[in-house]
């Protein structure tokens, strides 16, 4: 009887580790979106991150046949080639092809998307991923993966994964917000004073990759573009200043990740489907404050 | 080979009715997309297809039915909805236009899958198979979703075609639709309505990821083959339909092959090839223009310079050394052999050993080029105001792309004058004045 | 007419651009004295805004090059300040005035650092002398376009350069700014800078500026604006295209044909 509950106590302990496992996962996820997030948002590129996000598929898909293990490295390198790919196969079609931008973008990631999905049916056996992966992720599944080092259990490899990004990004972040800033708020500008943009664009551009790769496992490739675009707006329509904008575009990300899992849980589905759902509800909730705002505003004016 | 007969054959009447499906939605899909692609909007179907997927859940929560006539209303809905969500969004808020549709797409598309998934769990009969509007169910669909495929498709062809005028205006230059007295909004909405429509009813085929490579992609395709939009319409429809039936064909052969994807393969591997071939503004196209204008300009240098060594002893058909010619002018060996023997054939000139002798026809071209060179350099000086040192590179380009309807032209607003800004000689062939 | 002037402040020659191959300046060969207010006038689409941006090398040359102080931009880019036009940015932006005029502090080998306390006493110099040290802390966005002119002015002048390009400063702001800009510009102009305005307000020209450009796609003048401005060149101007020109420019696009030879 003693033994029985002890064991039911594991259990539990487990349950909370791995609740509280996930619901980390979803905040890096969120967080390392949200930053990067901000800039594609405010440099008129969610599309382009959106292209991305779908684009890096064949690339992992690739990664997984030639390398044969679900490690990272592959994996990045394998999405960071198709991320590159795909904003250069935009920018000739719409340069050298002369093809109007929106559809360059819709055409490519569309036809990248496919020849992930067809090569993941080619190789159904050998790869394991399968479409809902690719959909929605797996995050429930993602504290099973444990890194173990020197035979210690340091917790999900996810986690690590993605804080280790989370370090280069808010590293280069800290370098480079000066020139981030300045590149995108007036390019031409910056450009007349001698500052590379295309420097500026490409190191942007491979972050995206990265955290849509490292991303991929938990929430899938679609809805990453939740987790960049969302929190991102969201900050967009409330802050005053560049570094607000990030701050509570962090906040919020993590904020959606909480009430995502719980959400999610009460509904008994997906994980990253609540999540994703969550920063809609808080970029509703955020657009009714703003309005309300200035409609009292208005009125004090009219009073005056 | 077997299953080529087997499948074009159309004797199976499943493979019929799903070819034929697939056929129909993918041309409807192409027709509605040309729209939408001109008035630049591909990516807002995007949104749509990705904001479909909640609303098919809705319906299937209320209806517990997955036949296409029971989804479609659910669809319709929420994709409609994601329209005007975009457009409020980027009309009434500080948001531009690329967050509002990634933004749409995401939360629509994620709310999607919460909704799946707690389909899924629930255990519901028949709620299996669902999730096969992520990436199209082609296979697995009956009668009774082609019917309705076809029948809307046939719709949207109609309405089309019926409207094709206002649709046409509506494209190109709303506002002066609107002068005009056209029901500008009425017939937005309604375009909006069949893009809504198409998708809704492609997401069956390919799925909601992929469906907009269907709008998007036959529009920009046939554009690098036409300038009239009729043409491009007709070509649209082709490039779709005939991608639908080789997504089909394939996904038959390797029963393992999603058709939607490969759909979307045939459709891509097409607007490539149109891109690098096409007609209009393709990169080939456009390079062999390049080459021509080059072959071109160096056959055309030759004559002046033989023309010029003329100049020099007013006699114009004698034979010109190598080295006179190249002394006269930089050719490299392999230039100078591409253009006299390019020449020779034209019967422009003679060639031998020792040199090169211009024929009458050929003495008169290279008079030509000569002259419009030097009449180009008056007219820069004259009406840019170009200071006489500054106008030779110029006229070096120009003087073989003027063509004789400009030269006509140039000849007689500069009054047929006799020198150039360098005091030389302007010369003109016999008929030149003749014609006017 | 078009009057050469010696030691130039800014060199073009032949200069040649083409926008989707079609030629919208073409070949234009004139010098811009130093230390004078320079206006550049011409129609709408005449390529005005296309010549800032050539000098500042921010579009691809067809042919010839643009010299700025006898050097190339590149030596002297430091000494130079380029004024985009104000519909060129997000002004929903989230930064304030003073993260705006600091940008002019900005300089590409010191970019991984932080902005100086003296990059920041410029920076308030600058909003001074157009009169927003009121507006130091608000959001951009919460300007009006006015005031957003005054803070690209103030970026402007945060840089300290000896030469300054602006893209229509005067486009859609009140009387009382367009005033408070064009007594900075002189000031400006007594300190001896060199100031090239892109203006379409030719009811102004007049008092504005020492000298004057003309432009339609070719050069029509440039000189002191008393001898420049007058009706028959304003004629040449904006009395529309050049018929030949523009059809030879018409088959230039079309056939794809180089403007150079090589």
């Amino acid at each position: 009887m003693i033994h029985h509950s002890k064991e039911h106590d594991r259990k539990k302990r487990k349950k909370r580790m791995d609740t509280f496992w996930i619901i980390l996962t979803g905040s890096l996820v969120a967080t390392c979106s949200a930053l990067v997030g901000c800039f594609l948002v405010l440099r008129k590129m969610a599309m382009v991150g959106d292209a991305i996000s779908h684009a890096v598929l064949p690339g992992i898909v690739l990664a997984y046949l030639v390398a044969q293990t679900r490690d990272s490295l592959p994996m990045l390198i394998g999405a960071a080639i198709f991320g590159v790919l795909i904003t250069i196969l935009i920018e000739t079609l719409h340069q050298q092809g002369k093809m109007q931008i929106d559809a360059a973008i819709g055409l490519s990631f569309t036809w990248l998307f496919a020849l992930g999905v067809i090569l993941i049916s080619v190789y159904a056996g050998r790869v394991d991923l399968d479409q809902d992966c690719v959909l929605y992720g797996e995050i429930a599944y993602i504290p099973i993966d444990i890194w173990f080092w020197n035979g210690q259990d340091m917790g999900p490899k996810a986690v690590w994964q993605l804080g280790g990004l989370l370090g280069v990004i808010v590293l280069l972040l800290v370098l480079g917000y000066k020139g981030l800033k300045i590149t995108t708020f007036d390019e031409k500008f910056a450009a007349s004073l001698g500052i590379s943009t295309i420097f500026w664009h490409y190191a942007l551009m491979s972050l995206v990759s990265f955290t849509t790769v490292l991303s991929f496992e938990s929430v899938g490739a679609i809805l990453v573009v939740a987790f960049l675009v969302g929190p991102a707006s969201t900050a967009y329509l409330l802050s005053k200043r560049l570094s607000e904008m990030l701050f509570l575009a962090v906040l919020l990300g993590i904020l959606a990740a909480l009430s995502g899992y719980f959400l999610a849980t009460w509904l008994n589905a997906s994980i990253a489907g609540g999540m994703a759902a969550a920063v809609g509800l808080e970029f509703v909730l955020a657009l009714i404050w703003v309005s309300i705002k200035k409609k009292s505003l208005e009125i004090a004016f009219e009073e005056i | 080979m077997q299953t080529f007969l087997d499948f074009f054959s159309f004797t199976d009447p499943n493979v019929r009715w799903v070819v034929l499906g697939i056929m129909a939605m993918c041309a409807g899909a192409a027709l509605v997309g040309v729209f939408a692609f001109l008035q630049k909007k591909s990516l807002v179907g995007d949104a749509i297809s990705h904001a479909i997927l909640p609303g098919i859940c809705l319906s299937f929560l209320i209806t517990e039915s997955k036949a296409t006539w029971a989804l479609l209303p659910g669809a319709f809905l929420t994709g409609w909805f994601s329209l005007i969500a975009i457009d409020y969004l980027t009309r009434h808020t500080k948001l531009k236009s690329d967050s509002a549709i990634a933004l749409v797409l995401s939360v629509f598309y994620g709310v999607g899958i919460l909704l799946l998934t707690m389909i899924q769990n629930m255990e519901l009969a028949q709620q299996s198979g669902l999730d096969k509007f992520l990436f199209g169910k082609a296979a697995a669909m009956v009668y009774e979703d082609v019917l309705v495929l076809i029948g809307l498709s046939i719709l949207i062809a109609v309405v089309i075609f019926s409207l094709y005028r206002p649709f046409r205006l509506l494209s190109f230059n709303p506002e002066y639709a609107q002068s005009l007295g056209y029901p500008i909004r009425f017939l937005e909405g309604l375009l909006s309505g069949l893009t809504v429509l198409s998708v809704a009813i492609g997401v069956q085929a390919v799925g909601v990821v992929l469906m907009a490579a269907l709008l998007i992609t036959p529009a920009a395709t046939a554009r690098y083959w036409t300038n009239s939009l009729s043409v491009m319409l007709i070509l649209a429809t082709f490039f779709g339909a005939f991608s639908g039936l080789m997504g089909t064909y394939i996904s038959y052969t390797y029963p393992h092959m999603p058709t939607g994807p490969w759909v979307v393969t045939v459709l891509s591997v097409i607007a490539i090839l149109s891109v690098l071939l096409g007609r209009k503004k393709g990169v080939l196209a456009s390079q062999r223009q390049l080459r021509r204008n080059g072959r071109k300009m160096l056959e055309e240098n030759l004559l002046k310079c033989l023309y010029h060594l003329g100049e020099m002893d007013n006699e114009w058909q004698k034979k010109r050394t190598w080295a006179e010619i190249t002394q006269k002018r930089l050719f490299t060996k392999k230039q100078l052999q591409r253009a006299w023997k390019a020449l020779s054939r034209k019967k422009l000139l003679l060639a031998d050993r020792e040199g090169l002798l211009l024929s009458k026809e050929g003495e008169k071209m290279g008079r030509r080029i000569t002259k419009i060179h030097r009449l180009w350099e008056l007219y820069l000086t004259k009406h840019l105001h170009l200071a006489s040192d500054h106008v030779h590179e110029d006229a070096e380009a120009i003087e073989h792309v003027i063509t004789p309807e400009l030269e006509k032209e140039l000849e007689h607003q500069l009054g047929y004058p006799v020198l150039d800004p360098h005091e030389e000689p302007i010369p003109y062939n016999e008929d030149d004045k003749k014609d006017t | 007419m078009i009057q050469q002037v010696a030691n130039p402040a800014i060199e073009l020659h032949s200069l040649t651009v083409a926008y989707q191959q079609k030629p919208v300046l073409w070949n234009l060969d004139y010098t811009l004295p130093a230390g004078k207010l320079i206006g550049i006038v011409g129609p709408n689409g005449s390529g005005k805004t296309t010549m800032i941006k050539s000098i500042m090398g921010l579009v691809p040359l067809s042919s010839g090059y643009v010299k700025i102080f006898d050097e190339s931009l590149d030596k002297v880019r430091s000494r130079v300040s380029y004024v985009p036009q104000r519909g060129s940015v997000d002004w929903d932006f989230p930064v304030n005035v003073l993260d705006v005029v600091l940008m002019g502090r900005a300089k590409p080998r010191r970019l991984f650092s932080r902005y100086s306390s003296q990059d920041k006493e410029i920076a308030m110099d600058s909003l001074k002398k157009v009169n927003m040290e009121a507006f130091v802390k608000r959001q951009i966005s919460e300007l009006s376009g006015g005031q957003q002119q005054r803070v690209f002015l103030a970026r402007a002048l945060a840089q300290q350069a000896d030469l300054y390009l602006m893209d229509e400063p005067f486009a859609g702001v009140d009387a009382s700014t367009e005033s408070t800009i064009m007594d900075l510009l002189k000031s400006m102009r007594a300190e001896g800078k060199t100031i090239v305005v892109v203006h379409h307000d030719l009811q102004t020209v007049n008092h504005y500026f020492d000298w004057l450009v003309l432009l339609n796609t070719r050069l029509i003048a440039s000189g002191p604006t008393k001898e420049v401005f007058n009706s028959e060149a304003l004629t040449q101007t904006y009395g529309g295209k050049l018929n030949i020109l523009s059809r030879v420019g018409d088959l230039v696009k079309e056939k794809a044909h180089p403007l150079r030879e090589k």
